[in-house]
């Protein structure tokens, strides 16, 4: 009939006629994300070849020699009953922390979603201890928990729960779980940021509807909230299991890998058979196990998440092309014809009335939730708040007063003291001074230094490049080397730290600033220019096409349209990037060994390996000068910080 | 000032050709719509005139030059988006001088210039606000303000209207008439709403799957509808369709429907020859077909719904199992069920080749 035919006519034009015009090559978008890929082939790429490498040599120590063994240090480690046991505290301490972090973050974040007076401080203040370093959390909690001084103690015996203090991190079973329940206290907020940023795009009027329909609350979060979810909760899943699997601060300042070997999981293995041992071969070899387990599970993520996004997108630049068809005379119409008014209706059943079945009564189940708000409120206030003030209370307290015994929480008298000594350290005499305490406005000006640069390189590359990926996604080329890119952000950073140390070694980059900043930059540029191509995938594509018509070039079009555009992005990919950079502590450690270029977290590690009574309370004051940079920024920009987010991470 | 000529052009995204060697000849000063379902490859093709896209095959010529390979910029163009993109981190008065400033003019030239576009949209007040302090409209005039300011050869619109709500787009679609009458400019519309280039347009062009299916001045897009597609698309309500058996009968051409038989004059098809087994599709809009006339020509059926409009009634009528649409004068409106009869006038009929959909 016509409706075949429709699609033919017009066809028939003189197209041979025409000669195509040969296809350009459009290149612009490679070269803005050329600079980026260099740095994170430098950076990553190289160093990944060189532990690979290295893992298949042996190398003596005192000669450097390498001697060329094949696969002999895998082939060494893998069977040893410690490499598997790690491997399965490793998979164990994952698994427990990622459930938990889900669950806890999940509730979080329903909360947070909540409508309620205070909402907005709460909503900063959980992201407290997520912006703290976890070298200051470990500090702390290792503190709370320990068998002679702690605070747990000191709790248990005021209240006269306990008769004499236990040594929480004396039994291994124990001091694993309580560095799992740190390290989610640490982590918990990220997920809440997460999942608040999802539900926050969740369509109002879905609950509306499911409220129509009748569904309770935790039905309507099992059937809308969950699947509307899903993709994030995907993404929450797998990041965090891998930043689970890398763990490694709270080990060192917590547990050190003990008692015994109870808590040595991979990560801590590697670092210690190559650093403590300097048996740097087989740290390489484990440490490039952990990478390939990393990238497994990154590829699992990629391909999960990827193929999701691409689909959606298919679905989305799938149009009809067919227009109505004119001989379309409505069949529906048609058949109705003549049928008798309200003859439809009658063909519906009518429905007995409908009521939810409720074992409460309506008012009590209000002041049930109400009075349920309260206090998960509550809860999340004290749970966010309490031990980073715990820090701050320490910190004021003279050294003698933090370790009376038998422990108590009731503080002795406050003195800005501590504050003193790390701050203007040669005015304070009186024999307790201690080289730590001296070093600690060192740290905190390296700390600034090279977050400050760090941002700086990293917003500037990560911008340039994130837009490059968020207009090019029709280039074959943009689109493998930001596979590449992706995968790389899964790397583990302790495979890098060896060939950095190795290489810095020799290009005399150990313990200088310098170093830092080119190692800081594998951590975090992937990053950048994940969350900046988020950012840039909301902005409309006209508003630079408007420019080019109003005769900029397209890198005039960057400069004077888009970047400004985009300066919400900007800041909140660079408190990221400041963040991360500030709070990093095993780069720093390895690769810094004076006060010419020790950041902070290191100078506190410091603190620990001393073990001086009188060096306490100089370290919590050292601590909390740590946490404040961070927490204020998190505390400003936490509109920022969603926002952000939700623009990175959920469009993929 | 221009004319500006597609040759041949073609634009093809990977396995989708989104625009199929489209052909049109715009004179200097001439207000050319391109009108089309979504998806049919307008704003491809105003990408193409624009620079933003380069053509896969073919050619655009402004005046005398061939632009084909030229960037935006060196083409002398402006364009209004549909979303207008407004800079969002300038105020109105820096939106519409960027160009200028862009071209590096005087800065008493730009505040003249500017001050001259704001006049004609009437955006005085409005200069040291930002986008976001301004409602749809004023968004849509300051858009249009950006892209005249210029003096263009050629403004290219893509769908200016569309994010406006009823009544501005009609009041807007008045002022952009008048701007461009006043300016001279060449003009490119896209829209799909059919009302909105019929009023605007001294020639329409309409579009489907990339294809070019009619070009030619409203009015006679409308009265004489190239084709099959170009009649179902062009006017509201849609054209009711009929296919027909053609026979001839004392020299003139004798359709059969159904069970009834109307005669059209022997012009009304320039030629019968090859068509196959005489079969045809006959088209009459709903505003030709009226009821209680005495039109030459009718069908007969049985009311099945009145839909009242205001100036007018629609009844849709069944036709020997077929829905037809009509209208009638409100005051006289049949109730559902009477047998009323459709008449129309010959020249308002239109057949259709069933195989091509060509007109006959
Ligand atoms: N950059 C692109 N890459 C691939 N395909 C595209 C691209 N731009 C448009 N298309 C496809 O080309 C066809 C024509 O798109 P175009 O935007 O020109 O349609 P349109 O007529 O303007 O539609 P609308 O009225 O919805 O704006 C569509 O099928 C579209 O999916
Ligand atoms: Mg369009």
């Amino acid at each position: 009939m016509a409706d075949t035919a429709l699609g033919k006519f017009g066809s028939g034009t003189a197209e041979a006629a025409v000669p195509a015009r040969r296809e350009r090559r459009d290149w612009f978008p490679f070269f803005l994300s050329l600079p980026a890929l260099l740095i994170v082939f430098l950076v990553i790429g190289l160093p990944l070849v060189y532990s690979l490498v290295l893992s298949l040599h042996r190398i003596n120590v005192l000669t450097q020699r390498w001697i060329y063994v094949g696969l002999q240090n895998y082939l060494q480690i893998l069977p040893q009953a410690d490499f598997l046991w790690a491997l399965g505290r490793t998979a164990t301490f994952a698994v427990v922390t990622v459930v938990a972090g889900l669950v806890l973050g999940m509730a979080m974040a329903l909360v947070l979603n909540m409508s309620f007076p205070g909402r907005g401080i709460l909503r900063s203040v959980v992201l407290i201890p997520w912006a703290m370093a976890p070298v200051t959390v470990g500090v702390l909690w290792g503190w709370i928990f320990d068998g002679t001084y702690g605070a747990m103690n000191g709790l248990l015996l005021d209240t006269g729960m306990i008769g004499k203090p236990i040594h929480w991190l004396a039994d291994g079973t124990t001091a694993f779980y309580l560095v799992a329940l740190v390290y989610v206290w640490n982590q918990a907020p990220l997920t809440a940021l997460l999942i608040l940023a999802g539900l926050q795009s969740l369509p109002e009027n879905l609950h509306k509807a499911g409220r129509i329909d009748g569904a309770g609350a935790i039905r309507r979060f099992f059937s809308i909230t969950l699947p509307w979810l899903r993709p994030m909760l995907l993404l929450i899943l797998i990041l965090t299991t891998i930043n689970s699997i890398m763990a490694f601060d709270l080990f060192w300042t917590m547990t050190k890998g003990g008692p015994g070997s109870a808590t040595t999981v991979f990560s801590w293995m590697g670092y210690s058979t190559a650093f403590l041992y300097l048996r740097f071969a087989e740290g390489a070899a484990i440490l490039y196990v952990l990478t390939v387990l990393c990238l497994l599970l990154a590829w699992l993520y990629l391909t999960l998440f990827f193929p999701t996004v691409e689909r959606q997108r298919a679905a989305a630049a799938r149009v009809d092309l067919t227009p109505p068809d004119p001989l379309d005379v409505g069949p529906g119409v048609a058949a109705r014809l003549g049928s008798p008014i309200g003859a439809v209706r009658t063909r519906l059943m009518s429905l007995p009335p409908f009521t939810r079945r409720s074992v409460l009564a309506p008012r009590m189940r209000r002041v049930l939730g109400r009075f349920g708000l309260a206090a998960a409120v509550a809860f999340i206030f004290v749970w966010s708040v309490a031990p980073f003030l715990w820090l701050v209370l320490m910190s004021l307290e003279r050294s003698a007063d933090l370790v009376r015994t038998p422990p108590t929480v009731i503080p002795g008298p406050l003195t800005f003291e501590n504050y003193r000594f790390v701050l203007f350290p040669p005015g304070v005499s009186g024999g307790q001074s201690s080289v730590e305490a001296t070093r600690v406005p060192f740290g905190v000006l390296n700390s600034f230094i090279v977050a400050v640069c760090v941002t700086a390189i990293n917003l500037v590359l990560g911008s340039i490049a994130g837009y490059a990926y968020s207009r090019a996604t029709r280039s074959r080329l943009m689109r493998g080397t930001l596979w590449a890119l992706m995968l790389t952000r899964m790397t583990p950073s302790l495979a890098l730290i060896l060939p950095f140390f190795l290489v810095f070694k020799w290009l005399g980059l150990i313990d200088t600033r310098t170093g830092l900043v080119i190692a800081y930059c594998s951590l975090i540029l992937p990053l950048a220019i994940w969350m900046m191509k988020g950012y840039f995938d909301g902005l409309p594509p006209n508003l630079e096409k408007a420019a080019l018509v109003d005769g900029c070039t397209r890198l005039q079009a960057i400069r004077k349209i888009v970047l400004p555009v985009a300066r919400p992005g900007l800041v909140a990919a660079g408190i990221f990037c400041f963040l991360v950079s500030w709070n990093e502590f095993i780069f720093a450690l390895i690769l810094t060994g004076t006060p010419s270029a020790q950041t902070i977290p290191v100078i506190i590690s410091g603190f620990l390996a001393q073990l001086r009574f009188y060096d306490y309370g100089p370290m919590f004051a050292a601590s909390v000068l740590a946490v404040i940079p961070p927490v204020v920024i998190a505390l400003a920009f936490q509109g920022y910080l969603v926002r952000g987010m939700l623009s990175g991470s959920i469009k993929g | 000032m221009a004319s500006v000529t597609l040759q041949q052009m073609s634009k093809q995204f990977g396995v989708v050709r989104a625009v199929n060697a489209l052909d049109i000849a715009i004179a200097d000063g001439e207000f050319l719509t391109l009108l089309g379902p979504s998806g049919c490859g307008k704003s491809t093709a105003l990408a193409c005139i624009a620079g933003l896209e380069r053509p896969s095959a073919g050619a655009i010529v402004f005046g005398e030059k061939d632009v084909t390979e030229l960037a935006p910029h060196e083409r002398n163009i402006a364009l209004v988006f549909q979303d207008f993109a407004l800079y969002p981190h300038m105020s109105v008065r820096e939106n519409i001088s960027f160009g200028l400033r862009q071209q590096r003019l005087d800065g008493a030239v730009i505040s003249k210039q500017v001050a001259a576009a704001a006049d004609m949209l009437d955006l005085g007040a409005l200069l040291d606000r930002r986008p976001s302090e301004l409602s749809g409209g004023q968004r849509q005039r300051v858009a249009v303000g950006r892209a005249v300011v210029r003096n263009p050869a050629v403004l290219l619109m893509d769908e200016p209207l569309s994010n406006l709500d009823a009544g501005l787009r009609i009041k807007t679609r008045t002022e952009i008439k008048r701007l461009q009458r006043e300016l001279g400019t060449t003009t490119v519309f896209v829209t799909h709403d059919q009302e909105e280039a019929m009023v605007l347009s001294d020639r329409v062009a309409v579009m489907r799957t990339g294809e070019l299916q009619q070009v030619g001045p409203p009015m006679e897009v409308y009265r004489r509808p190239a084709n099959l597609f170009v009649a179902g698309f062009i006017g509201s309500p849609a054209m009711n369709f009929f296919e027909v058996e053609l026979g001839r009968r004392d020299g003139r051409v004798a359709c059969t429907f159904g069970g009834q038989t109307v005669e059209l004059p022997a012009e009304a098809a320039s030629s019968l020859d090859g068509l196959n087994n005489g079969r045809a599709v006959l088209g009459v809009r709903p505003t030709d077909l009226l009821a209680g006339t005495s039109a030459p020509l009718r069908l007969h059926g049985e009311v099945f719904l009145v839909e009242p409009i205001g100036p007018v009634c629609y009844v849709d009528v069944d036709v020997d199992g077929h829905a037809v649409k009509g209208v009638c004068e409100p005051d006289h409106a049949p109730t559902p069920g009477d047998r009323i009869a459709l008449s129309f006038a010959p020249g308002r009929a239109h057949l259709f080749e069933p195989a091509t959909g060509r007109r006959l």
